[in-house]
């Protein structure tokens, strides 16, 4: 059966109430899930027993206006009552706010069932919950669960079995009702659509807790005067300290980074070797000709470039998730909301700022949870210069050239730390110029939820960093595929046979310096169709310090920036037929036919400010278009990052080179 | 810990809707909790909900003592 024509399970419920947790449980469909509020900015779909479950962005009133909250809203209105249940997933620890919301609900008359989550929590801060009393007087069926770790779980499945069609009690509904004869229109749809009055919200509020205070006074024990809060204010005396919580800030920062570096090294040393038996033995076992060149020299190197980033990718979206989870992103947005203040931004903009270190797709997505359009436009302009996970394998390769490891102790680390730092600094800088050059449309007011500090569920986030690892290998894997066959085809094929090759290989070394002996290899490639359109847009790139070869893997990585080690590895193992790591070819790459490193500091840093800088990212730009609503804005970004990159590789290659 | 009480709320009829999300309102019973000045924030909590308010916004309502 098609998902889409299914009967479906709607989860609805406040900000933090465990909803993704939830829908995880159910579907077995793993997706972001953040101890904070407002991570849920998309409407998720899986399936639970041939049912479609759709997991809609957490809101805190049906009352509000923020584009998530709407979306949700919208959504509810929309649903039919035929073959469709409202799953509202209720925080335990939270009843009286979240059935003040289910009141709401519940007055749209749609099947449902109350889930309240946290069970374990409850029992810990001894809440007891009468479900039959909490049942009658709701009117649908109430499970408790714990999404954490699925216990109540089998009840939930039995109950959506069997009582998925129960329409709750009304709880506030007389207020907009009519009853005509035996008929009662609901007017309550109708009033969620129009602009009501202050008054009349205020009087529909009051109703509205004060018929939820009879409901809890009935069924719910213990809930006043528990100390569910009270270890997690003590921690915030420390982690939102004006010193020690911005010391703990920046070494957590600090650890984030070496620890993509240190942690990911072994792995990426059994990857690399992998990789160079795979083409050890493919160049023992196949017959010499094209398949075999095809396979080793551009698919393993160039596929095998991106993979050995597996690790560092995966180490990051890790320590993401674990911040995230925690509860710490949080307190991340409340000590950066005075200084992003400055900027045009507001605390809430952490988690688009933070998802934009993986990568900036969702960052620019995650941006609907900011009410302020302004605020929201800024960060969409802003926040591809943060540093994303596909930068991160050519700032490896670089600061690896710069620095080889043995060195100097955390050196890596430090110059990783100092390149996400410039990323930031260009980011806050943009998003103050958008902010500075934007009307302010409305008032805009702020809010952040403090959630309570929770041991992280690892297996939501293991589960969700191996997704996520995964979606950006095959998404980045695709595009490398297909661009290294290219590249491979383009650099092993000449518009010349092979005598005038060995020719032009004999003229070659008759000109270079004695001690320099040239490879027919790199002659085949200079010459090839490849070494052809790399050198046609080498005089634009020259002032930066680079050469065609490098001119060829920028203009392939403009569709994805990552396919820039995997270029350099197809177009460097084509050139030479020794067995080295990519960072062992790059540092023996030579300037022509001297001793001169080509990537000596001048030109290093000119291409590590190159990619800090320009957005060399299709999927970016077309997802600016699609949130911005026109091609102004992704066009204007395109460009304005572009010139920014090229302004600063060749200032810095000018100054260092000099 | 202090606890205050909400007497009034100052400001737009769309801020006063905005914190009413929030539950807060006048008659909203809360614990004001631990806010470094650095920051401009102020952080409260109502029921088993903490929020963190601009200082700014925060200033538009008023409150007393209860405790």
């Amino acid at each position: 059966m098609d998902i889409y024509t299914m009967s479906e399970l709607v989860l609805v419920g406040q900000p933090n109430a465990g909803k993704t947790s939830l829908f995880n449980q159910l579907t077995g469909l793993n997706q972001k899930v953040g101890n904070y509020a407002g991570v849920t900015v998309q409407v998720k779909t899986g399936q639970f027993q041939k049912k479609k479950v759709t997991d809609l962005p957490g809101l805190y009133s049906l009352d509000t206006n923020s584009p998530e909250e709407v979306i949700s809203k919208n959504y509810l209105l929309d649903l039919s009552p035929s073959g469709n249940t409202v799953l509202f997933v209720a925080n335990g620890m939270q009843l009286e706010e979240s059935l003040v919301l289910f009141s709401q609900v519940a007055d749209l008359q749609l099947p449902s069932i109350f889930v309240i989550n946290f069970k374990d929590e409850m029992q810990r801060n001894q809440l007891q919950v009468d479900e039959r009393s909490l049942q009658q007087r709701l009117g649908c069926p109430v499970v408790s669960v714990n999404s954490n770790n699925g216990d109540g779980f089998d009840d939930l499945r039995r109950v959506i079995d069997k009582w998925s069609t129960h329409i709750p009690k009304a709880i506030n509904l007389s207020a907009h009702a009519e009853v005509k004869g035996m008929e009662v229109d609901n007017y309550y749809r109708e009033r969620l659509q129009a602009n009501v009055s202050l008054k009349e919200l205020e009087t529909d509020y009051s109703s509205r807790v004060k018929a939820v205070e009879g409901i809890v006074r009935e069924s719910v024990q213990g809930l006043s005067g528990t100390k569910y809060l009270s270890k997690t204010k003590q921690w915030d005396h420390i982690l939102l300290h004006p010193v020690w919580g911005v010391l703990i800030f920046l070494f957590i920062l600090f650890l984030v980074f070496q620890a993509v570096f240190s942690l990911s090294s072994y792995p990426m040393d059994w990857i690399d070797a992998t990789m160079g038996f795979l083409v050890e033995w493919v160049n023992n076992t196949l017959p010499e000709g094209w398949f075999r060149s095809l396979l080793a020299d551009g698919i393993i190197a160039g596929i095998g470039g991106v993979i050995i980033f597996i690790p560092q990718i995966a180490i990051l979206f890790l320590l993401l998730g674990i911040l995230e989870h925690t509860g710490y992103l949080a307190r991340i947005s409340f000590i950066s909301d005075v200084f992003l203040k400055r900027f045009g931004l507001s605390g809430h903009s952490v988690i688009p700022l933070m998802t934009s270190w993986a990568c900036a797709i969702p960052a620019i997505m995650s941006t609907r949870i900011i009410t302020n359009p302004r605020e929201r436009l800024a960060l969409i302009f802003a926040s591809p210069l943060m540093t994303c996970s596909a930068r991160l394998p050519v700032y490896t390769i670089l600061i690896a050239i710069l620095f080889p490891a043995d060195a100097y102790f955390g050196a890596q680390g430090f110059a990783l730390l100092l390149l996400y730092l410039l990323g930031v600094v260009a980011t806050l800088v943009v998003a103050w110029l958008v902010s500075k050059n934007t009307q302010e449309e409305e008032q805009n007011y702020w809010i952040l939820e403090l959630p309570i500090f929770r041991m992280p569920n690892w297996r939501n986030i293991i589960y969700s960093m191996y997704l996520k690892t995964k979606s950006f290998v095959v998404e980045a894997g695709k595009v490398i595929l297909f661009i290294s066959i290219v590249l491979w085809f383009l650099a092993s094929y000449s518009p010349h046979n092979e005598a005038r090759l060995q020719e032009l290989h004999t003229q070659e070394q008759a000109t270079a310096p004695a001690n320099i002996e040239v490879s027919q290899e790199s002659v085949n490639l200079e010459y090839s169709y490849l070494g052809y359109a790399g050198k046609a847009i080498e005089p634009v790139i020259r002032p930066l310090g680079y050469d065609w070869k490098i001119g060829i893997a920028l203009i392939s990585s403009f569709a994805a920036r990552e396919v820039f080690v995997g270029t350099l590895a197809t177009i460097y193992s084509i050139e030479s037929e020794e067995e080295m790591s990519i960072v062992q070819r790059l540092q023996s790459e030579r300037v022509g036919n001297t001793e001169r490193p080509r990537y000596d500091w001048a030109t290093s840093i000119s291409l590590l400010l190159f990619y800090v800088f320009a957005l060399q990212c299709m999927s970016t730009v077309a997802i600016v278009k699609k949130e911005t609503g026109t091609w102004k804005y992704a066009i204007i970004q395109f460009v304005f990052m572009l010139v920014l990159a090229y302004v600063f590789a060749f200032g810095a290659y000018q100054l260092l080179s000099f | 810990m202090k606890t205050a009480k909400v007497t009034n709320i100052k400001g737009d009829d769309a801020f006063k809707v905005f914190l009413l999300a929030y539950n807060i309102r006048v008659g909203t019973i809360f614990h004001i909790d631990y806010s470094p000045q650095l920051f401009k924030l102020v952080n409260l909590s109502i029921g088993n909900r903490m929020l963190s308010l601009r200082k700014t916004d925060f200033e538009k309502i008023e409150w007393t003592y209860i405790q």
